[in-house]
């Protein structure tokens, strides 16, 4: 019982220090009843994956590098080839849409996840040259 | 003295606020600051004074539209004798800066018709030199003021007519506010687009004009202040985060500051006559992050 009350206290002091750091914003969202605080168990391993300032692991540093190359592509189709020559797994999808912090959902398709990494590299340049009628590099 | 129009196609996207918050924060830090008011919907004009305030002792003969549509009367009309000082603010800057404004008018929509039809010539030399002459309106009003103030901030209407166009080739820089949505990211290329094609005909046509000296124009845009912010853990939240990233990779320039989304501040904050800057000592943090972005301007401009 003494370990467990132990490791009940070191947790409560870690919520009261989250609550006390909540802005007013987050506060009046909570009285609101709108939003909720979600606690889960997970792993320091997931926990320090996800922390800022840290070595990329091998499959984030090929994630960025597919993502530099696509970068480069003036046209929507051979983007597109070339991210399904380098992947077309669901895991790697959300791998590179995580990494350009694209958002997605579960529940969208593969077709989707392709589609949204393509325009966030790719497309969104093109829409851009398309309105301005020209080269975007100027514009400082 | 620095000419600023804020600017951005899309209507609704915090323009009026900005510039409202944007001149009361500058003038309370010792600045003297004139706004002019170009939409014809009169929202900077209502955030400081009110319409039946308005109505009885600016619409007659003390408001934007005399300058571009002088009656007799007006013939000599000196651009100062349009401005006024809001009481509502007048208390607040004691000792601190000057915030003025050139109100607007709800027939100023008509106005843009009128310059229109004063553009033809009887030849090309005489078009460019009526293209000049309308377009340079504004620009003339505000030369007259010479140092009087230490910045004029135009709030400009959400189209690129005439006036509008007025307010460009007036300018030093150019402020975009913008949502980040799909839709009004779009409107920053339109914009930009816009910008470079009527500096280039401008420019042209200058050189038609040999008798005249009209200076060739080359605005900046300053940057884009992204607006309405939806913040979740001290950050966008991720449905708008691309497009604030995909700005910046544009290489358009982006303030790094945000206007976050917050009606039950804003929304009624005109009503009262005040900017939320000069007035909100309760939501410390909302006027922190608009007073970082303010600072930042600050050092880009001034």
């Amino acid at each position: 019982m003494g370990k467990n009350t132990n490791i009940y206290l070191i947790q409560f002091d870690k919520l009261t220090s989250f609550l006390k750091g909540l802005n007013d914003i987050e506060i009046a969202n909570l009285e609101s009843g709108n939003f909720e605080i979600k606690m889960e168990l997970v792993s320091k391993k997931d926990y320090l994956k996800n922390s800022p300032s840290r070595v990329l692991s091998y499959d984030e540093f090929a994630a960025q590098q597919i993502i530099d190359e696509l970068n480069n592509f003036n046209n929507r189709e051979e983007g597109l080839k070339f991210l399904l020559t380098k992947c077309s797994s669901r895991i790697d999808l959300e791998s590179i849409a995580r990494r350009m912090d694209i958002p997605f959902q579960k529940k969208d398709t593969i077709d989707k996840l392709k589609e949204k990494i393509i325009e966030s590299s790719i497309g969104f340049r093109l829409r851009s040259q398309a309105i301005q009628g020209g080269n975007t590099k100027d514009n400082k | 003295m620095k000419i600023v129009s804020v600017i951005n196609y899309k209507g609704g996207v915090g323009k009026t606020t900005l510039t409202a918050n944007l001149s009361g924060e500058l003038a309370l830090r010792g600045y003297r600051v004139l706004m002019i008011d170009l939409d014809p919907q009169a929202s900077l004009t209502f955030s400081f004074i009110r319409p039946d305030e308005w109505e009885k002792n600016l619409a007659p003969n003390k408001t934007i539209k005399n300058w571009f549509r002088p009656s007799k009367k007006d013939k000599k009309l000196k651009f100062e004798e349009l401005i006024f000082a809001p009481d509502t603010v007048k208390q607040l800057l004691v000792n601190k800066g000057e915030l003025h404004l050139v109100s607007s008018h709800l027939e100023l929509i008509n106005v843009d018709l009128e310059l229109a039809t004063s553009l033809s010539g009887a030849n090309l030399k005489q078009s460019k030199q009526n293209f000049l002459k309308v377009h340079t309106t504004l620009f003339k009003g505000i030369e007259q003021l010479k140092d009087k103030y230490d910045i004029v901030l135009i709030d400009c209407p959400p189209n690129f007519n005439i006036v509008t166009k007025n307010a460009i080739v007036a300018s030093d820089y150019i402020l975009i506010p913008a949502k980040p949505d799909y839709l009004s990211t779009l409107g920053i290329d339109y914009l930009i687009r816009s910008l470079k094609e009527l500096v280039s005909d401008f420019n042209d046509y200058c050189q038609v004009d040999e008798d005249d000296e009209i200076k060739q124009i080359n605005p900046e845009i300053i940057g884009v202040i992204f607006t309405m912010v939806q913040f979740y853990g001290g950050k966008p939240i991720s449905a708008i985060r691309p497009y604030i990233s995909q700005t910046k990779k544009l290489n358009i320039p982006v303030f790094k500051s945000y206007i976050r989304e917050n009606k039950t501040l804003f929304a009624d904050a005109p009503q009262y006559g005040v900017p939320v800057v000069l007035t909100d000592k309760y939501r410390t943090d909302i006027v922190d992050e608009i007073n970082e972005f303010i600072t930042e301007f600050e050092k880009k401009v001034l």
